[in-house]
Parts: C-alpha cells; sequence; structure tokens
C-alpha cells in the first residue's frame, strides 16, 4: 500500500514536472514569438524610409506606406489567436511585401497564387509569413546582385496524395538557397533540438506547428534545381476547424479580432 | 569644387540624400549615386571622388568592405557611414579604418548636412594644406638651383656697391645664402685679367670660354677652400677666398697655385690671363680693392701671363710709397649727378699736395687714363656724345703736361666742356673705341694682336677687349674679320685687283681659309660677289 502511494507520489512528481515543463515551453515558445513581432530593424527600416520619403516630397508613398505598416501591425498586435484564415495570413504576406517593395522597388518581385477554394482554411497565424520574411533576410541579403530582381512565389495547391486531407503551400525564391549544413540539419531534426536563436522566425513557426498538429502534415525543406529556396508545406484541412484553443485564449476575441480585420479591408478598398 | 558619392541600396534612401537635402549651398558640384557596393567602386574609378556617405548593410559586399577598399585605394576621401544598427563592432572596424563620421538611420537630414559641412571643410585645409606642401617643395628645389646664381647676384650687388649694406644685413644674407662669413670676415680677392684667346673666338665662344676659365678657377686655385668665383656686372672676373677663420693660409702656396691656373689655362684654354691677388680684405671694402686691383692691372703693360701679388707690388720700388690713387669712384658720382662745381674742387684738392712733392710719371699717366675713361664712362651712362664737347687734341692734351699744374688745368678744361655736353642728350661711341676702330681700319693689311690694338690706345688688351664688347656688342675678332670683309667687298667692286691679292692686302695667308670666311660672311665666293656687283 505504502509502496503503491508511493509509487502514485512519484508518478504525480513526474507528471508534474511534464506540465511545468510543457508549460516553460510554451511560454518560451509565446516569448520568441512576441519577439518575432517586434522586430527592430524592421521597424527602423520602415521609419528611415518614411524619413526619405517625407524629404523627397512623395506624399503619395508616405500615406501609402503608412496604411501598409499600419495593417502590418495591427495583424502582429491580434496574432496570439488561435487561427486566421489563410487569407488573412495571405494579406498580410502582402503589406508585408509591400513594404518591402517600397524599400527596394524593382530590384523585388513578388507573386500571390492561392486557389480560391483554400482562402477559408484556418491556419495559425504567422504560420507563413515567417518564410517570406526568411526569403527576404537572406535570401535577398545575401544574393549576388546581378540586376535581375530578386523574386518571390506565393502558391497553393491541393495535396497530390490526399487532396481532402491537405493543401500544399510552397513559398519560393531564386536566392542562394539554404546553406547546404542547415538543410542536413532540417532534414534530419537536430535543427530543432537548438536553441533557434539564429533563425528564430524559423525555429519558432515549426515548434509552433509540432505543437498544434504533431506528426501530421509538416514542412519540407529544399533547394530547387535550378537555384533557390524552396519551403512546402503540408496543411491538413480538417484538422484546422477542430483545433483546441491552447490555454486561456477565447474564441469570442478571435471573431471579434477578425471582422475587424475585415472592416478595415473593406474600408481600405 | 568637390564631388561626392551617396551609396545605398534603398533608392528612396538614396535619393532622400541626394535630392531630399539641400546641397546647392555647399561647394559641391557632383553628387553621384551607386546603389551597391560594387558600382560605388566604379563611381570611383571614374571620378576624383572626394566625400563618401554609404550605408553599411547592402546586399552582397557591405558598406564596411567599401570602407576598407576605400582606405587602401584612396586613403584621402573623406568617408561617412550610415547604419540601422548601433553595433559596437562596426563602429568599431569603421574607425579602424578612418571613418570621418558613423550615424544611426533614420539619419536626421539637417545632422547629415552639418557633417558633411564639416567634411567639406576638411576636404578645404587638406587641399590647401597639400597645396602649400607642394609650393614649399617647388620652392625648395627652385632655391637650391638658383642658389649658385643668387650669391653670385648677391657678390655682384655688394661690389656694385648698389645697395648700401648694414653689418646685419650682410649677417642676413649670408646665412640666407649659405655663405660661411660675418659681416667682420675678411675676403682674399683675384682679379683674373684675361688678356689674350690664342684662338679666334666670337662673343658667344667668348662667354663660354670665359665660364670655363672660371670655373677652372673654382678648381685649381679654390679647391676645397671655401669661396667663389663671378664675373661682376662690368664683366670682371673675380675670385674671392672666404677667410671664414680670419687665416688666410699660406701665400707662398695660394700664389703657387694661381701660377699653376695660369699655365693650366695656357694650355688646356689657349688663354693668355694673369692673376692680380689683392691682400685680406673686410667685406665692405671688396669694391674699393677691386677697383685698387683693376688700376693695377690697367697700367701692366709688362707682365703678360703672370701672377701679381699686390704685397709684393707695394714694397716694390716700381711704385712710389706716396703713388696715391684718385678716388675715381667718388668723382664718378659727382660727375653722374650732375655736381660740376664740387668736382672741380674735389680734382683741384686733389693736386694740391703734388705742389709739394712733384707729380711722378706713373701717377700721372694714372690720373689721365682714369681721368678721360671716367668721363668716357660717364658719358656713355647718360647716353652722349663727348665728340660734340671734346676734341681728339682735346682729350690728347693731357698727355702732353709736364707738371700737375698743367694737368689740373687740363681736367678743369675737360671737365668746362664735358658739363655743357652732359647737358644735352645726344649718343655716339667712346673716343677709345673709335680710336681702336680707326686702328683696325688702317691696318687690315697686317694680322693684328690684340696686343697692337692695346698698345695703339695704351691700355692693358684685357681691359681694352672687355671695353670693346662692353661698348660694341661685338668681340674685337667679330669686329676684325667684319671691317676686312667689308674692306674685301669694296675692293673686288672697285679694282680688278687679283682675287690672291686682295687677300693678301687684307693680311690673310691662305685663299682658301679667306673663300670660307667669305662665303660664310656674305653668302657668297668672292668671285661670285665680284660678278655680282662689279662697277667697272
Amino acid at each position: 500500500m505504502a509502496k503503491t502511494f508511493n509509487q502514485m507520489a512519484e508518478q504525480i512528481e513526474n507528471l508534474k514536472i511534464d506540465v511545468y515543463e510543457e508549460q516553460l515551453r510554451v511560454q518560451r515558445a509565446e516569448y520568441k514569438h512576441l519577439q518575432v513581432q517586434i522586430n527592430p530593424h524592421f521597424y527602423m527600416n520602415s521609419l528611415n524610409i518614411i524619413y526619405n520619403l517625407a524629404s523627397l516630397k512623395d506624399y503619395r508613398s508616405v500615406q501609402k506606406l503608412s496604411l501598409h505598416l499600419a495593417d502590418y501591425f495591427r495583424f502582429m498586435m491580434h496574432s496570439n489567436r488561435a487561427t486566421v484564415r489563410l487569407s488573412d495570413e495571405i494579406r498580410h504576406i502582402e503589406h508585408y511585401l509591400e513594404i518591402q517593395k517600397l524599400r527596394y522597388v524593382d530590384k523585388l518581385e513578388y507573386r500571390i497564387d492561392i486557389q480560391p477554394q483554400h482562402q477559408s482554411c484556418e491556419i495559425p497565424p504567422l504560420l507563413l509569413q515567417p518564410f517570406v520574411e526568411n526569403a527576404i533576410l537572406h535570401g535577398f541579403q545575401q544574393r549576388e546582385q546581378d540586376g535581375t530582381p530578386f523574386r518571390i512565389l506565393v502558391a497553393s495547391e491541393n495535396d497530390h496524395l490526399m487532396p481532402d486531407k491537405f493543401i500544399s503551400i510552397t513559398i519560393r525564391d531564386n536566392g542562394p538557397g539554404f546553406p547546404a549544413d542547415m538543410l542536413e540539419e532540417l532534414s534530419n531534426g537536430t535543427y530543432m533540438s537548438r536553441s533557434g536563436e539564429q533563425h528564430l522566425g524559423v525555429w519558432n513557426t515549426l515548434r509552433r506547428y509540432q505543437m498544434l498538429y504533431g506528426n501530421e502534415g509538416g514542412f519540407q525543406f529544399s533547394n530547387a534545381p535550378e537555384g533557390g529556396a524552396v519551403v512546402m508545406v503540408r496543411l491538413p484541412i480538417s484538422r484546422s476547424a477542430m483545433l483546441d484553443h491552447p490555454g486561456d485564449s477565447d474564441a469570442g476575441t478571435a471573431d471579434t479580432d477578425l471582422e475587424d480585420m475585415g472592416y478595415a479591408y473593406n474600408a481600405r478598398g | 569644387m568637390l564631388t561626392m558619392l551617396v551609396v545605398d541600396d534603398e533608392i528612396y534612401a538614396l535619393k532622400g540624400i541626394t535630392q531630399g537635402i539641400e546641397w546647392d549651398d555647399l561647394p559641391i558640384s557632383t553628387i553621384l549615386e551607386a546603389d551597391s557596393v560594387r558600382a560605388g567602386i566604379e563611381q570611383m574609378g571614374r571620378h576624383q571622388v572626394d566625400i563618401v556617405i554609404s550605408d553599411i548593410e547592402m546586399p552582397g559586399q557591405n558598406g564596411l568592405e567599401l570602407l576598407r577598399w576605400i582606405h587602401e585605394n584612396y586613403p584621402d576621401t573623406i568617408t561617412i557611414f550610415l547604419t540601422g544598427h548601433a553595433r559596437f563592432d562596426y563602429a568599431r572596424e569603421a574607425l579602424q579604418y578612418n571613418c570621418f563620421d558613423y550615424v544611426l538611420k533614420p539619419v536626421d537630414h539637417d545632422v547629415l548636412k552639418g557633417i558633411i559641412v564639416r567634411a567639406v571643410q576638411e576636404v578645404m585645409n587638406r587641399r590647401q594644406r597639400q597645396a602649400f606642401e607642394e609650393r614649399l617643395e617647388m620652392h625648395r628645389r627652385q632655391w637650391a638651383n638658383q642658389l649658385p646664381i643668387l650669391v653670385e647676384r648677391f657678390w655682384q650687388d655688394l661690389l656694385s656697391e648698389r645697395i648700401p649694406y648694414s653689418p646685419e644685413r650682410l649677417n642676413r644674407q649670408f646665412e640666407l645664402y649659405d655663405i660661411p662669413l660675418h659681416a667682420e670676415s675678411s675676403v682674399l680677392p683675384v682679379l683674373i685679367s684675361i688678356e689674350h684667346w690664342n684662338v679666334e673666338l666670337n662673343a658667344r665662344d667668348e662667354n663660354i670660354m670665359e665660364y670655363a676659365v672660371r670655373k677652372a678657377a673654382s678648381e685649381m686655385i679654390l679647391g676645397d677652400r671655401p669661396g667663389t668665383v663671378l664675373q661682376d656686372r662690368g664683366d670682371l672676373n673675380v675670385l674671392l677666398v672666404y677667410l671664414t677663420d680670419g687665416d688666410a693660409g699660406c701665400r707662398k702656396k695660394f700664389l703657387e697655385r694661381c701660377h699653376q691656373y695660369v699655365m693650366a689655362c695656357h694650355d688646356f684654354f689657349h688663354c693668355r690671363l694673369s692673376c692680380y691677388v689683392g691682400e685680406p680684405t673686410p667685406i665692405l671694402e671688396l669694391g674699393a680693392a677691386l677697383d685698387n686691383l683693376q688700376q693695377i692691372e690697367r697700367v701692366n703693360m709688362s707682365s703678360m701671363q703672370s701672377v701679381i701679388d699686390i704685397q709684393s707690388l707695394e714694397t716694390d720700388s716700381e711704385v712710389p710709397p706716396e703713388f696715391v690713387l684718385p678716388p675715381f669712384a667718388e668723382w664718378e658720382q659727382l660727375l653722374d649727378s650732375g655736381r660740376m662745381d664740387e668736382l672741380s674742387q674735389a680734382v683741384t684738392e686733389f693736386m694740391r699736395p703734388f705742389d709739394e712733392q712733384a707729380m711722378n710719371r706713373e701717377t700721372m699717366e694714372l690720373f689721365y687714363f682714369g681721368f678721360v675713361n671716367m668721363l668716357y664712362q660717364a658719358a656713355n651712362r647718360k647716353g652722349v656724345s663727348i665728340h660734340q664737347a671734346l676734341t681728339m687734341s682735346d682729350l690728347n692734351g693731357g698727355l702732353a703736361s709736364k707738371t700737375h699744374q698743367q694737368m689740373l688745368v687740363w681736367a678743369l678744361d675737360l671737365l668746362d666742356k664735358a658739363g655743357e655736353a652732359f647737358q644735352g642728350k645726344q649718343r655716339d661711341v667712346s673716343a677709345i673705341i673709335a680710336k681702336i676702330k680707326s686702328f683696325i681700319h688702317e691696318n687690315l693689311h697686317t694680322e693684328m694682336s690684340r696686343d697692337d690694338i692695346a698698345n695703339s690706345v695704351y691700355r692693358n688688351p684685357a681691359y681694352i677687349s672687355r671695353l670693346f664688347r662692353k661698348e660694341t656688342g661685338m668681340s674685337l675678332w667679330d669686329y676684325i674679320t667684319y671691317a676686312k670683309i667689308e674692306r674685301a667687298k669694296q675692293l673686288l667692286t672697285d679694282t680688278n685687283d687679283k682675287i690672291s691679292n686682295i687677300v693678301t692686302e687684307l693680311g690673310y695667308t691662305h685663299l682658301s681659309y679667306f673663300a670660307r670666311l667669305f662665303k660664310k660672311m656674305t653668302g657668297m665666293t668672292p668671285q661670285d660677289y665680284r660678278k655680282n656687283h662689279r662697277k667697272l
């Protein structure tokens, strides 16, 4: 009896530790998530562009940039929601890329090609945007300047194997591609065991995905034969609507937020 | 005007700086743009860029690599860096490569302009400093090149006594020209008197040869001793030994070197010359000492090609102790300034001591020639013809004087007449030159030597030669050749004499030599000349 009790107490102890550890991990992930939200360089660069556009008296561009930034930050403020529609995430990516286009003008081109039937899919917020940002930060910055523009493509398609259960979203660029050692680490799983200090956005997104979907679907990283980085994600459709809201975050606010954003788009359009 | 380059990969950031800031009020004429480090390096290869403003974070090569490249290739270019990152290692590296300033983005354009204003100032300062350094270096080189000429000019000024020198001024000049002397130092003067060239020389060649003779004097007589050899304003060749420590050294050895020099000039330069060696003389009395040496040269008609030591002359009985040289230099000044009464008085004063002791022959001659020479020099300086006032018998009258009273009467009479003539303004050549010319024309049939000519006017040959060139611009030899060819032309056209006879009549021994000379002077052979110009 005493032995059984002791065993049980020990089990409870271990469970408690597991729960704490899990909470710590979640907190750390959230913390890093927040860090992603307030990327100071992004702030600085945007302010720099606004300042210079103002000095050039290009008020149209200042207005345009202000609105893109407002939408960008509004999405970030509410990114602790459980899910957003794919179309919202895509619009967020568009704001981000438009802001970058004001910096780089004709040195940057992008195309977004989302199937109409995929627009309403529910996905965790900021699941895709970090990979676009990663393409700009690494792909664009390290690319040899040869006079041709840097290109980013974001496209969705039905999953080839299980079109009912998954959709495939591809983010592709014409930069130098992933370094070989990073690809190696991403494929054998060692990448995730690291602290994630170097590629905060990517690490954090993969972590959150794992927490939400477990081993269903997932990310694939590769370099295209003609060069450039390719990120492909297989998203489970059926699961997305049934996701539990983790912790104390409530679905109610998420709905209002969505409405707010929809209103914002309508007002602008 | 300056050139500025702005490097930023973001087009609006680039334009914001190049176009969004008022640059017109700064001395910047060209503003270049580059959207990458590579484009920036290309721009710097095409233009001379003074100031570079560059972003640090750029795709491909970053701004710090540009900074390093500029530091290695254009270290004078001023660099200013912009960055969104307040990173210590950036700042440190920027500092290490001599970055002028380092600013965080977004940069206040007023602040950036303030930095550029400072940078422009810095470029201007550097340019000024560089221009100054270059000018200084140029002057240094010029100075070093011209020092020998300047030293010669300094001595020429001093010897001609054009400028009054205070000891302080003299010391300053010695220091300036790197001459190892003080105002109180003494100098040993040597007059190098070229008496005769054993070869025919025209005026230009003679100048060159005289230069060679002076160079040789510097090497042979001076050797390692400090000193200089120069030609003064009256074409005198003068050697000066600087007696820096007051020690004149062994005079006997010095005279020996002079003697070797005289011999060497004979052997190597076909030149007959004499050295008149003076005494150690304080610098401010050098002019007078040289005048004295010249007086000795003028009356020396016996010992040619020799070394004449003024010290041994004075102990010789040839020149009596009571020998007094008239102060011609002072008299010349009175004459030049037209103070004829004062001059007459001075001449009378000079003659007075001879009431008690009769004037000897040498002094009489010295006085006579010196006096006539003084009048001619003065007339020449004034550009006046003395022959308007004085006849040849007027001038020769002094020679006939037996006593100093007669000489004085003659001199005062001459002064009266010259004084009148100096009021007018007519040009002529001096009597001596006229006399030399007439002597030459009368003696074209002979092989005249410079000694013959000098004897005809009772002058030293070296002095005559200098005088003639100064007055006429031709050397004696050029003039003689000219006169002979003129006579030949005349004989060719006016007579039927055989050319060989004409040649002999002109004192030439070789027909072919004459023919060559004639062709050189007239452009045709004697035969052609006769054909073309014959009158009979």
